[in-house]
């Protein structure tokens, strides 16, 4: 005969055992697992093959690599509620070929502080915080930058010969040391510089029309060149650039190019050094920038942009206002040729047509956090939005515990009174 | 608006560089005749030795008197041809064994570390704005035998990337070219035209 306290260990003992074959018997379904970048490599084909997971939530500290997020988007695309968090700081990369000569690579990183900059052949340079570019004459394979724990990496588009620029406007030395600066910078310049009525210098190709596949840019170097040259507004249209030094941007058959206005040349103060990069020379034109028009300010004298920028359709075009650039080359000093040469050649690159590159890829490497957010959405913080994980395994573990206590003490009880 | 140009004359220590003061004045009254580029009509004079020279990147130099430049006068002369401005030398002798010619070219060699080579009579300084099929117009100094009795058929040149840098002339175009530009109504053909030519090349090459 068993007392009341063997009785209820033995029930109890019963019912742990009876609850534990139910939890097996039940199927499992509306699973949850939660993972971190570390055991990634073990979870996920677990993940993969167990059809009882429904949801999965990753915790980072750090970007998982490109096959282990690929493997996440998988799991989402099969049906897997996949959600993640982490506090990892954005980073990525883009480069692209300078339109020019140079075939210079432009990279532009933006990352949450200092980045290793990397090719092919090791490491680079160091930026520091920030956003931040750099121009690189030549690289080898894919450009990549790092930080402690992540890193983005892009391919460069390869370099591509490069198209003529057209340059017009009354013969003069501005004309003169800018087609001199342009061609020292590796640029093929056709020009057209007006001496008489009826009587023009020209030099390279005559007659061509201009357009994308002859040449990547315009020069305009004054209000007489706007009106004489035509066709200048279907060029950038279709994507070239166009530079409207001086006056230039007051021809009306440029006005739609222009969101900005020239005002009074202004000359610089007796005193003023040729090579005071103030002026670049001693006179400008200031430019009144519009309200519209997407005009930018690249340059900023006193109340007025002294070079502007904007886009129009497929082109680029950029006012120039200095007027006199061929003093700061002439009278500047020792490096003032090298510095007109390279100030030129970086206002004409900016323009200058750049045809999409043929096979070119966006990679997801290049921006792996906002790769993560296009395949697996925005983190979302918590670990689960239908609450807690269901505890099957340590509930089924408990069960067999409290069985096998309730029955062994069962079992001392009656050995303690001398039942058998 | 472009830059007004401005003529120049060099003005260097040894020597006579002012001995064709009308050059100036009459070459000015020819861009203002046959072209509409902005000039002033004020020339000036500028010291080879101050870098103000470098205000001017076409320099008109002559004399009849041995030339020997200075230290600085040679410093300047490389610095406006390496920022890619150009000198127009004339032998104001018309004379290949005088004393101007001799000091001359060997003071542009040495200043500049090229020798004077002949400029070919096709070459497009010829062509600017008024043709020259020939080559360099003779003067009448040439013609009436005066100085080395020759004619020139060549003017002479040193080159940087294709474009002239130096152009030197054993002509003698400071005498033909130095009179009152009022003078010109008397002559069937302007004779200064060929100094627009070389003004012009100067601003566009």
């Amino acid at each position: 005969m068993r007392s009341r306290a063997e009785l209820l260990l033995r029930l109890i003992g019963i019912a742990a055992i009876l609850a534990w074959v139910a939890l097996a018997l039940v199927p499992r379904g509306g699973g949850h697992a939660v993972g971190a970048v570390a055991s990634l490599g073990s979870d996920l084909p677990r993940w993969t093959r167990d059809p009882g997971v429904r949801t999965v939530h990753v915790q980072l500290d750090t970007l998982p690599d490109a096959a282990t997020a690929s493997w996440l988007a998988a799991l989402r695309r099969a049906g897997v509620a996949v959600t993640w968090e982490g506090d990892v700081a954005p980073l990525a990369v883009e480069t692209w070929r300078a339109a020019g000569p140079s075939g210079e690579v432009v990279v532009l990183a933006t990352a949450g502080g200092d980045v290793v900059l990397r090719d092919a052949l090791g490491a680079l340079d160091t930026l520091r915080g920030g956003e931040t570019s750099v121009r690189l004459a030549s690289v080898e394979g894919d450009i990549a930058i790092t930080t402690a724990t992540q890193s983005a990496r892009t391919g460069t588009a390869p370099a591509r010969a490069s198209k003529a620029v057209y340059v017009a406007g009354a013969a003069g030395w501005e004309g003169k040391f800018l087609v001199a600066a342009l061609e020292e910078a590796g640029w093929r310049v056709d020009a057209r510089l007006f001496v008489a009525p009826g009587k023009d210098v020209v030099q390279g190709r005559t007659g061509v029309a201009l357009d994308t596949a002859g040449y990547s840019a315009v020069i305009l170097l004054d209000s007489a060149a706007a009106e004489a040259v035509r066709g200048v507004e279907g060029f950038v249209r279709s994507g070239g650039g166009a530079v409207l030094a001086g006056t230039a941007s007051r021809g009306r058959r440029v006005a739609p190019l222009v969101a900005w206005r020239a005002g009074a040349r202004v000359v610089a103060p007796l005193g003023t050094m040729g090579g005071d990069t103030a002026w670049r020379g001693l006179s400008r034109v200031p430019l009144t920038l519009s309200s519209a028009g997407g005009a930018l300010p690249l340059e900023v004298r006193g109340s007025a942009a002294a070079v502007a920028a904007r886009r129009h359709h497929a082109g680029r075009v950029a006012a120039v206002g200095y007027d006199e650039t061929w003093r700061w080359r002439m009278t500047g000093g020792p490096s003032s040729v090298a510095e007109h040469r390279a100030w030129w050649a970086g206002i004409v690159s900016s323009v200058a047509a750049r045809p999409a590159a043929i096979g070119e890829e966006t990679r997801t490497g290049a921006a792996p956090v906002a790769a993560l957010h296009e395949i697996l959405g925005p983190p979302t913080g918590t670990a689960f939005s239908g609450g807690a994980p269901f505890p099957r395994d340590a509930l089924a573990n408990l069960l067999g515990l409290l069985a096998l206590a309730a029955l062994l003490g069962e079992w001392l009880l009656r050995r303690t009174r001398g039942a058998r | 608006m472009v830059t007004e140009f401005v003529f120049a004359t060099a003005q260097y220590e040894s020597g006579d560089w002012d001995s064709a003061p009308l050059v100036g004045p009459n070459l000015i009254d020819s861009l203002i005749r046959y072209t509409s580029l902005r000039v002033s009509t004020s020339p000036v004079t500028v010291p080879l030795s101050s870098s103000d020279c470098l205000r001017y990147p076409l320099l008109y130099m002559t004399g009849h008197l041995p030339v020997r430049f200075t230290q600085a006068e040679r410093a300047n002369l490389r610095e406006l041809v390496k920022r890619g401005g150009m000198l127009f030398c004339d032998d104001h002798n018309h004379d290949i064994d005088g004393v101007f010619h001799r000091t001359a070219t060997e003071e542009l060699r040495r200043s500049l570390g090229a020798p004077l080579v002949n400029l070919p009579n096709n070459h497009e300084l010829y062509r600017t704005v008024f043709p020259f099929p020939d080559g360099p117009p003779t003067t009448s100094h040439e013609l009436n035998g005066w100085g080395d009795n020759l004619v020139h058929e060549h003017l002479q040149a040193i080159t940087v990337n294709g474009r002239i840098a130096v152009l030197y002339s054993n002509k003698d175009y400071s005498s033909e070219w130095s009179y009152h530009p009022q003078s010109k109504q008397f002559m069937s053909t302007d004779n200064t035209r060929f100094g627009v030519n070389i003004i012009v090349y100067a601003l566009t090459r």
